[in-house]
């Protein structure tokens, strides 16, 4: 009787309040941007996921206690030439996942320069998290968990190490971003900040998310 | 005692005596016969008695329509189920006896409430011969069979209301398979027409056209067919042609920038860099086609001509996208050939301003398809910049692979055709003509919505609905050209720039 957790609501039911949140996928090229994006979207794993050029959009919404988040997800590509269209994909952002892999130095460093570049010219209190991905790899990690974790912790980011593979991870990463997004204010920046969307649900009172 | 209805098969047994003994491929068979015999004025009743044989939820079977044409698609099954039943009687089955009395119970139900089926349609009655001719009345046996002697005789007005019902089926039943047996005629009709075309048309270009390159590829009969797209078996001829080799790459050239690209020991570093991106994305160019993996047929020759390129072109390098048109340029031509395209192909103006991530151009071309998107599909600009999607969004997408990843390459080929008909400003009123044909959905969408849509169209959307809108899309506005806008454009960027 004494179920305690969040009140489980049925397919489709969505509660009162719908917050929406862009969220940036930023990370050299083949680090798993995609594949993290894929997994907690659809639940899926492809070996060989299609290389993305400019970015690929995605949605996926999940439920905090009695919150909605929807994430709009803009997967980017990674490689360094295309470094200068950046700007256009994570303006107005409101989240990011700077992705590195686990069993690459070199990924590691290029995430060190995305958030030095998304805390300098971001969204201001954009919420940053940093993934090692691909640790289904872990007997060939090059770059240490306490390294990325002291790196994180300095720079005031989520940290976790995620497989998309085998799905370690990768919904509490996104998890853990909507649980520290601010969802109580009304700050709108830069034009495409989060949105207030009306409930789909059965209950169309006037309820939204910045009551 | 009340007595509503007829009475039940299932209440003597006589059911529930056949099911205990099916085995699961029966039970599919039987489940299909019962919900084709139960009329599907009462869809849930069928669903539910088809899904409690299956042991699964009726959700699970999807529509009422689905469900009724899968029946009426096997009533020459349905006697061979009869005919089943009949050889699996004598033996036992343990394990299905629970749920097959569950089962029994709903479909008893289902058939009470229908009315519809009659008692004896399960009676045992062993061989039946398919009616060829007619496999709608092949049913009938189902039906109007005998009685079971146990049960009392209809009334006659049951009976005829019986009568009646069942006819009913059989009409809507017949009706059914006239209507597919027409539409299946009509699709091979039009199938045969455009294979007939197709051969037409194939002959007019490689015995007309291709031959008579130069004197031919301007006048109007060879532009008007090249619209249409061009047959699979001349595309990669008249690709070349069309592209032409105004750089003058030859197999010695080819050659040995392929050498180059073996030799470890690069110059610079940014080849090297190149060099793995190649490497990487080689395996994630279409990799539905599974032919550019790792020990695939293409993983090599797909890997020699980027690599070949890099070598060749230092200054532009690779960038991600390259893949997709290089793999496109492999699919209708030979190696060599795919490089020396791939080569002269990047010069052109818009895909060089992309593939060298030239800002200032890249948004000079933007801007005048803004302009352009507001001049042909006002509505659809006023929505797009209500919601804030921004042309970038898609348009990246679309230029870096020439539409190659975002629809069917049997789409995207055509578009290529007419890419190379048209040159550059093709690109962007294909872009305008994928809007258009798509107004009403994406005039329902938000932002991200739209960009997902954009860049993953529907398999739905076909070359003649593609074709038909780009045609109708203006790439001038008043006495401005594309060109001219262009020129325009790159001189307000540059202001801009400077100011």
């Amino acid at each position: 009787m004494a179920n305690r957790a969040v009140p489980q609501r049925p397919n489709g039911q969505t509660p009162g309040k719908i917050c929406q949140f862009k969220l940036v996928l930023l990370g050299e090229s083949s680090v798993g941007k995609s594949s993290l994006v894929l997994r907690f979207v659809k639940g899926q794993f492809h070996e060989y996921q299609e290389s993305t050029i400019g970015a690929a959009f995605l949605t996926q919404t999940i439920h905090l206690n009695d919150v909605a988040v929807k994430f709009e997800i803009w997967d980017t590509a990674g490689q360094e030439r295309y470094h200068s269209l950046a700007p256009m994909y994570y303006r107005g952002a409101q989240a990011a996942i700077v992705v590195y892999d686990i069993t690459n130095q070199d990924t590691f460093e290029r995430a060190k320069n995305w958030v030095k570049e998304l805390q300098r010219q971001a969204t201001p209190g954009i919420v940053i998290a940093l993934a090692g991905n691909k640790l289904d790899l872990n007997t060939m990690r090059s770059v240490q968990t306490d390294e990325s974790q002291t790196y994180a912790y300095e720079n005031g980011l989520l940290f976790m190490e995620t497989s998309a593979k085998t799905s370690a991870n990768v919904t509490e990463i996104f998890k853990a971003i909507a649980e520290k997004l601010p969802k109580n204010e009304t700050t709108n920046t830069a034009g495409q900040g989060r949105r207030l969307v009306e409930s789909e649900g059965a209950n169309k009172s006037l309820s939204s998310c910045c009551k | 005692m009340n007595d509503s209805g007829p009475l039940s098969p299932f209440d003597n047994g006589c059911l529930s005596y056949y099911f205990d003994d099916l085995s699961i491929s029966d039970r599919e068979t039987i489940a299909e016969d019962v919900s084709y015999t139960i009329d599907s004025d009462d869809s849930s009743c069928s669903r539910t008695a088809c899904s409690s044989i299956f042991g699964s939820g009726p959700d699970e079977l999807e529509s009422e329509t689905a469900l009724f044409s899968s029946c009426s698609g096997s009533i020459t099954k349905s006697n061979e189920c009869l005919i089943d039943i009949d050889t699996s009687i004598d033996s036992t089955c343990p394990n299905l006896g629970k749920t097959s009395e569950c089962c029994l119970v709903t479909i008893g139900k289902s058939i009470q409430k229908n009315n519809y089926i009659e008692v004896k349609s399960f009676d045992r009655i062993s061989t039946r011969t398919i009616d060829n001719e007619d496999k709608i009345a092949g049913s009938t046996a189902l039906i109007l069979n005998c009685r079971p002697t146990q049960i009392p005789a209809k009334l006659p007005k049951e009976q005829l209301e019986h009568k009646r019902l069942y006819e009913k089926i059989l009409q809507n039943a017949k009706k059914k398979e006239s209507e597919k047996a027409k539409k299946h005629k009509e699709h091979l009709k039009q199938k045969l027409k455009n294979e007939e075309r197709l051969a037409n048309v194939t002959q007019i270009w490689t015995q007309e056209i291709i031959p008579n390159w130069h004197k031919m590829c301007r006048t109007k009969r060879c532009r008007d067919l090249w619209w249409n797209g061009l047959p699979s078996s001349v595309r990669g001829k008249v690709w070349c042609l069309a592209i032409g080799n105004d750089l003058l790459i030859n197999e010695e050239l080819y050659k040995s920038c392929v050498l180059n690209s073996f030799n470890k020991f690069k110059d610079s570093e940014a080849t090297m860099d190149c060099l793995e991106y190649i490497h990487l994305d080689i395996t994630r160019t279409f990799p539905h086609l599974g032919i550019f993996q790792q020990g695939g047929p293409y993983f090599d020759v797909l890997k020699r001509i980027l690599s070949a390129y890099v070598c060749l072109r230092p200054d532009i390098g690779y960038i991600q996208g390259m893949c997709f048109i290089a793999a496109i340029l492999l699919l209708n031509m030979e190696e060599l050939e795919a490089f020396v395209c791939l080569v002269n192909l990047m010069e052109s103006p818009c895909l060089n301003a992309f593939y060298t991530v030239n800002q200032r151009l890249m948004t000079s071309y933007f801007s005048t398809y803004n302009d352009l998107l507001k001049h042909n599909l006002n509505r659809l600009n006023t929505h797009f910049n209500l919601i804030g999607l921004t042309s970038e969004m898609y348009l990246v997408d679309w230029i870096y692979s020439v539409f190659a990843k975002s629809m069917n390459l049997e789409l995207a080929s055509i578009i290529w055709d007419n890419f190379l008909r048209d040159n550059d400003q093709f690109l962007f009123r294909a872009a305008l003509g994928i809007l258009r044909s798509n107004e009403s959905q994406l005039m329902q969408m938000d932002s991200i919505t739209c960009a997902q849509y954009l860049t993953k169209l529907p398999e739905s959307f076909t070359s003649s609905a593609l074709l038909k809108s780009t045609t109708a899309i203006r790439m001038s506005i008043g006495k401005q050209s594309f060109n001219s806008l262009l020129v325009n454009n790159q001189a307000k960027c540059t202001k801009n720039s400077l100011g």
